[in-house]
């Protein structure tokens, strides 16, 4: 057996405090590009009664000194108690201390050049994997705004909840997020339920056969995404002319769910079966995390308020988009 | 799971989070209790011939948690064995492979890890054996014996 080799890092150069879903974290890095592509994701914060809140989490994130080549696996999780491991290439490991709210990424100087992969995989992984223990409950949903008006559009995987998004947004409505949308207490003193919905400047991604319904998509060219599928990774903004959106209150709820017959069906169904969908996706965090999860699936609960509604349809996505529309905006 | 098992970190247990440790075993180290939860009767004995002092106390008496969890796979031999130590505010991590790791909460002394193993069901496994050795060189002399010394 050879020796224990001890990593070794130079100490941090910079830290940033910043945003996630309204939740102050501070960021270090001793790499002043990941320090450029932090700025770029997380708002940073600006008021000083919000500076003078100690941040809730601490992401330490070192660049090694030594050169070595990129060497690329599958990306690895695994989590056990409160301590959790992401590893995006061999040599590219972030590590968690969730109970004390710690975060610490080693990478090679081969990774800081690639931009997109910090912003398409990186930060959105350690920010999901992170969410529980600083009081953010990730939901599997689409979001939107309109009038300042959130909806979140829920549904399982392939449910549509992509292109639905898409075709939402091209009637004018604001994208938060096409897939995950984080629920945080903070942010909500405009906002009487108590919580505010919160997107992540990611990419939309969409399966290849949606260049079909969007010509869009023929412009760019397909990859290979974070869970292996093949799609196209686009910037809304960039691709489709959309506006986005940093937060909003959640105002309906809508579960989507594919039909066999034709068409495209609103029912109102109650807040109780909505919010049961969005807390059956929730990941329990484990035994050690109890009290973080319960804090999460309280979260959720405060969306009772919201107009929910059951959207089965086998229809094509821009008719879907404006029968939703009609049912959340009758005026 | 495996590297072609597709990787929503928010999917149900991608992470293998809730894997099952139906075993445990007390042991003491110096005097400080510790506790291992594991799914592989190698990691017990694993323990026992790092170091640690397997003994029959009552399970009342508070002790560390240490949860190991063994997933099926191959890792470096002997010959190639290595272990990166790295170490944050509160925590000790170390990294022995693609697939093992150990981290160790400074705090608390709680910890948890995950190991390869050719079998679940093998009384013993020279992999194991390697990886509880460079746990207990790592965190034994250094952070868990400051741990005790804290009370």
């Amino acid at each position: 057996m050879s020796g224990v080799i001890t990593a070794e890092i130079a100490p941090a150069i910079r830290t940033q405090q910043l945003l996630f879903a309204g939740q102050p974290i501070l960021l270090r890095t001793n790499a002043s590009e990941i320090a450029r592509y932090a700025s770029g994701f997380f708002p940073e914060v600006r008021d000083t009664d919000a500076r003078s809140t100690p941040p809730l989490a601490t992401i330490t994130l070192m660049q090694r000194e030594t050169d070595e080549p990129l060497c690329e696996n599958a990306p690895w999780f695994r989590a056990r108690g409160h301590f959790a491991l992401a590893r995006f290439t061999r040599n590219d490991s972030f590590w968690f201390n969730l109970r004390a709210r710690e975060v610490y990424g080693t990478f090679s100087s081969s990774l800081v050049d690639d931009r997109k992969r910090w912003c398409i995989h990186i930060f959105p992984a350690l920010l999901g994997i992170l969410a529980a223990a600083i009081e953010i409950a990730p939901v599997h949903a689409a979001c939107l705004a309109r009038h300042g008006r959130g909806v979140l559009l829920a549904g399982h995987s392939g449910a549509g909840k992509s292109t639905l998004t898409i075709s939402l947004a091209k009637r004018g409505y604001a994208l938060l997020a096409d897939d995950w949308t984080y629920l945080s207490a903070a942010g909500t003193t405009t906002n009487g339920s108590g919580v505010e919905a919160w997107g992540i400047p990611v990419p939309v991604k969409l399966l290849s056969d949606a260049c079909d319904l969007f010509p869009e998509l023929l412009a760019y060219r397909l990859g290979t995404s974070l869970n292996n599928e093949i799609a196209y990774e686009v910037w809304p903004e960039e691709c489709f002319g959309v506006s986005r959106l940093l937060h909003c209150p959640i105002t309906a709820i809508a579960l989507l769910e594919r039909a066999n017959e034709p068409g495209c069906r609103v029912s109102p169904i109650s807040a109780d079966e909505a919010i049961d969908h969005l807390v059956k996706e929730l990941e329990p965090p484990g035994e050690s995390l109890a009290s973080c999860y319960e804090k999460q699936i309280d979260l959720i609960h405060r969306l009772a308020n919201a107009s929910c509604y059951r959207v089965s349809f086998n229809d094509h996505p821009y008719r879907v988009a404006a029968i939703l529309d009609r049912a959340l905006f009758p005026h | 799971m495996n590297a072609s098992v597709q990787l929503d970190y928010h999917s149900t247990d991608i992470m293998c989070r809730r894997t099952l440790l139906p075993l445990h075993g007390r042991f003491s180290w110096f005097g400080m209790a510790i506790t291992i939860y594991t799914n592989a009767t190698a990691v017990l004995k694993g323990a026992e011939e790092a170091g640690l002092e397997a003994h029959s106390d009552s399970e009342l008496e508070p002790s560390l948690r240490w949860d190991i969890a063994a997933e099926l796979g191959f890792e470096p031999t002997a010959e190639a064995w290595g272990c990166k130590t790295i170490r944050d505010f509160n925590s000790v991590y170390l990294s022995m492979g693609y697939q093992q790791w150990f981290a160790f909460d400074l705090e608390t002394g709680d910890a948890a890890g995950f190991v390869t193993i050719c079998g679940l069901d093998q009384p013993s496994d020279l992999n194991v054996a390697l990886y509880l050795r460079s746990v207990m060189d790592s965190i034994g002399y250094g952070p868990l014996s400051g741990l005790k010394e804290r009370g």
